[in-house]
């Protein structure tokens, strides 16, 4: 035989190959029988995902720590003598785990019968009922049957938490995914477990109203019907309700979400989870507030009646606003619309509805003025990208509280806060003030003066010993975050610095974020394809008549006739001349962009009726009634 | 030839013998058959002992329906004013009777035992509206159903269920005495709104 085959000389010896090379990083295990390779640090239920078999839980979250509080969980490892929860456990090389052994369901078994042995069982009258995890995993994990002779724990059933949330006390499977959603994420530990053992119950501190701009998520993270929505409460059943994919209008931030509708009427807003603009969380504001009023058959109570919106359109005959055709309100506001005259339309409406404003409405209405309300236009758009925000180390807010005006912004900031990031909040109001490295708390009109401060600070070092403090957390190296208020920026002076500043920060659109944001939904869509009408300021003094665009609320009385196109109720005043029924946002199909320049699509989640048309609609019905007008002049 | 009278004499027997027999059909319209318990006819809405409403406006009978004729619209009951026990009444409760195919799988579906299918079968009418049945309707039928729908012969065949809410075990399966009411029968304590 030759040793060609084999040059080295060597014996071709049966020797065992080597091992795969030991990546650190990662970890192999075996997961219900089944190798999987994950990296170092995974829970073992997320392994487990992984590795396609479902472990049941409760109190696990992916975005909350693990607690270890329920206990349903619970999995055979292999030596170990006890069942281990698989929420707490990271995996570790050689692992051989079990959700499906006889022993580990003996323990799914008594993990269920023991949550329900106090767990009252509402679930025909359950709010959470048909999409209940506790529904769920009994079912699939529960023995079927109780051995409970016991009467049940007595609690308080309909517990006004706040004015937006009930909770049910007896229904709590005490999981803490609510606290620690207030403590972890949001910051200001609202709600808390109060007493012990079998007493023991979710509420807050002092017994005070739930109050948080970030309440209405723990309605969704709980598990079972314990927190329930005073508004969505005994409205539907999850089986009934048609589910849209939409974007919230509360603010510019562009949450994603799921608009959820019985015949028609929109019942509720959930979150649906983007990781680069909400993370899966919306805020009250936006949850609870920007619904449409409900007005489909049935779902009509006297309360609600009487606040109900306009769905015909109305014309005022006889000192009364009366029932009357499109054509004809249509004829009269164009009327409204002769002479010194204004059209004030709300940024809220679509990116088509934008448009057609711009280049159909604006050139037919030429001696109109018109600009939005409130006041869109900011002089420095935005930079930068939502998902830069929690890996900023130095973040300065000019004047802006985004715990007020863009909430789940605040939420991002604070990731970067608990990241490491500094925060410097220059201003009179600070909600994230528990996470700040600094406030500088002045009025609003100072502003401008402590920017140059910080300015010189960073610059020349001469400043005042807090300026000068703060300062100093921001000279880290890392990407850089500096927002504006947009109502500060129309100061120039005050622009020029904060830009200054920015620089000075080494602040940039690819790894920060920088600029005014603009803060009503869609108000950059506003400036983007409306330019003109964005940054026209509209003087009020004595017009004699106005049109208002999808804008909630009437504008103070002044002496001019207004025709008003709205989807909510309005105040029956006596100037109102012409009302038109037009969709909200949530019944019509569009795009939003948000404050960082991001489009996204709208679709209808509601019906109330094939005459009410949307935004865009009316403003091209307006323009065709202008065109007749002009025609009829000629 | 005799083959054929043979069958002809065995047909008038057979018509003989059954002429002694006790009858079994009707003279309906004029005479009436009262319908057995388990009969399906028109769907009743009960109420317990006290006057509450048996429903509590779970929309699980709607849920069963294979026809999709049930609606249910649910409300929070005032503390004050209770419509049903507990928190949750059926504010809006119709059943459409040209949808509904008499299955009774609504009765089977509800946990209060509030709905039951009755023995009334003679549901005519001339207008389509009139089979749209409202909460009403099927609560006190004498009162509400329309003229032509409602005959007290045979509706008074099976009157109101009655009861007491406490210690109902609505939940089938549980054991005896065991307080599983989904209308939070164990009178909790419950905080005004
Ligand atoms: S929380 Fe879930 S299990 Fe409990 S009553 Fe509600 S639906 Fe039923
Ligand atoms: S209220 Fe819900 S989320 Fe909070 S501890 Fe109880 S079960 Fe968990
Ligand atoms: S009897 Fe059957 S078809 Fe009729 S309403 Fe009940 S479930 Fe529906
Ligand atoms: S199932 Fe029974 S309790 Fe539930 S809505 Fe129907 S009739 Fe009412
Ligand atoms: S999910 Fe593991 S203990 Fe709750």
């Amino acid at each position: 035989m030759s040793n060609l085959a084999n040059p080295t000389g060597l014996s071709g010896a049966t020797t065992p190959p080597p091992p795969p090379p030991q990546n650190p990083n990662l970890v192999s295990l075996t997961i219900n029988g089944k190798r999987l390779t994950v990296p170092k640090g995974t829970l073992l239920v997320e392994a487990a995902k992984m590795a396609g078999s479902e472990i049941p839980v409760f109190c696990y979250h992916p975005k909350l720590k693990p607690v270890g509080a329920c206990r349903m969980c619970l999995v055979e490892i292999e030596k170990n003598p006890r069942l281990q929860t698989a929420c707490t456990t990271p995996v570790s090389e050689g692992m051989v785990a079990n959700s499906v052994s006889p022993n580990a369901i003996s323990g799914q078994n008594a993990v269920i019968e023991m949550l329900l042995a106090n767990h009252p069982l509402d679930c025909p009258i359950c709010d959470k009922g048909g999409e209940c995890p506790l529904q769920d995993n009994t079912f699939k994990y529960g023995q079927g049957v109780s051995r409970m002779q016991e009467d049940k724990r007595a609690k308080d059933k309909a517990f006004a938490l706040s004015d937006r949330i009930v909770l049910d006390k007896e229904r709590c499977i005490m999981c803490y995914r609510c606290t620690r959603f207030q403590s972890e994420i949001v910051g200001d530990q609202a709600l808390v477990a109060l007493d012990r053992g079998g007493e023991s119950e979710i509420g807050t501190q002092n017994g005070e109203s739930f109050e948080s701009p970030f309440s209405g998520n723990t309605i969704e993270l709980c598990p079972v019907g314990a927190l329930t929505s005073r508004f969505y409460r005994f409205r539907s059943r999850p089986w009934d309700l048609k589910r849209t994919p939409s974007v919230c209008s509360g603010c510019s931030m562009g949450c994603n979400t799921s608009l959820h509708a019985r015949d028609g009427a929109i019942l509720r807003m959930v979150a649906r989870e983007n990781p680069g603009i909400d993370d899966g969380w919306l805020c009250d504001k936006g949850r609870f507030q920007t619904l449409p009023p409900v007005t489909a058959l049935g779902q009509v109570t006297a309360a609600e009646a009487k606040q109900n919106r306009p769905l015909q359109p109305l014309l005022r005959k006889h000192g009364s606003l009366q029932p009357t055709t499109l054509e004809l309100a249509l004829q009269r506001t164009v009327e409204l619309l002769r002479g010194y005259t204004a059209v004030l339309a709300s940024p809220t409406l679509t990116n088509e509805a934008m448009l057609a404003l711009e280049t159909g409405l604006r050139p037919m209405a030429q001696q109109s003025q018109f600009g939005f309300l409130p006041y869109v236009h900011t002089p420095w758009l935005l930079q930068g990208k939502i998902a830069n925000l929690p890996f900023a180390k130095k973040i300065v807010l000019l004047g802006f509280d985004p715990w007020t005006e863009l909430p789940v912004l605040a939420l991002w900031l604070r990731k970067a806060a608990q990241n490491g990031g500094n925060l410097v909040a220059v201003g009179q109001h600070n909600g994230l003030f528990r996470d700040s490295a600094a406030w500088l708390s002045v009025p609003q009109d100072r502003v401008g003066d402590t920017t140059a401060e910080l300015l010189a600070a960073l610059t020349t070092g001469k400043a005042s010993a807090p300026v000068r403090e703060a300062a100093m957390k921001l000279t880290c190296d890392g990407p850089a975050v500096l927002l504006l208020h947009p109502d500060l920026a129309a100061d120039a002076s005050l622009l020029f610095l904060a830009q200054q500043l920015a620089q000075q920060l080494g602040a940039n659109g690819d790894t920060g974020m920088l600029g005014a944001p603009a803060l009503a939904a869609n108000a950059r869509g506003a400036q983007e394809l409306a330019p003109t009408i964005a940054s026209a300021t509209v003087s009020s003094h004595g017009l004699t008549g106005i049109l208002l665009l999808g804008i909630d609320h009437l504008v103070p009385q002044s002496g001019a006739k207004l025709a008003v196109a709205t989807s909510r109720a309005i105040e029956p005043r006596s100037d109102v001349e012409v009302v038109l029924p037009m969709l909200h946002p949530y019944e019509t199909a569009g795009t939003y962009t948000n404050f960082t320049g991001q489009r996204q699509a709208l679709l209808a989640g509601g019906f109330v009726g094939r005459n009410v048309p949307s935004d865009q609609q009316l403003i091209s019905h307006l323009r065709t009634a202008l065109t007749h007008r002009h025609a009829g002049a000629r | 030839m005799i083959e054929d009278l043979k069958a002809l004499l065995a047909g008038f027997f057979t018509t003989l013998r059954h002429m002694g027999r006790k009858k079994i059909t009707l003279m309906y319209p004029e005479q009436k058959r009262q319908p057995a318990a388990k009969f399906k006819g028109r769907h009743q809405l009960h109420k317990y002992d006290n006057g509450l409403e048996r429903c509590i406006g779970c929309h699980l009978c709607a849920a069963a329906c294979p026809s999709q004729a049930i609606y249910v619209g649910a409300e929070e009951n005032d503390p004050k004013a209770p419509i049903s026990f507990g928190e949750r009444y059926a504010k809006h409760f119709e059943i459409n009777m040209i949808r509904c195919i008499f299955c009774g799988f609504c009765e089977e579906a509800c946990p209060v035992e509030a709905i039951r299918l009755g023995p009334e079968y003679e549901l005519s009418d001339y207008q389509r509206h009139a089979f749209v049945y409202t909460k009403d309707m099927l609560l006190d039928p004498e009162k509400h159903a329309p003229r032509r729908q409602f005959h007290a012969d045979v509706e008074q065949h099976r009157g109101p269920i009655g009861g007491k809410p406490e210690g109902e075990a609505a939940v089938s399966g549980a054991p005896k005495g065991h307080c599983d009411t989904p209308t939070g029968a164990r009178t909790p304590r419950k905080q005004d709104l």
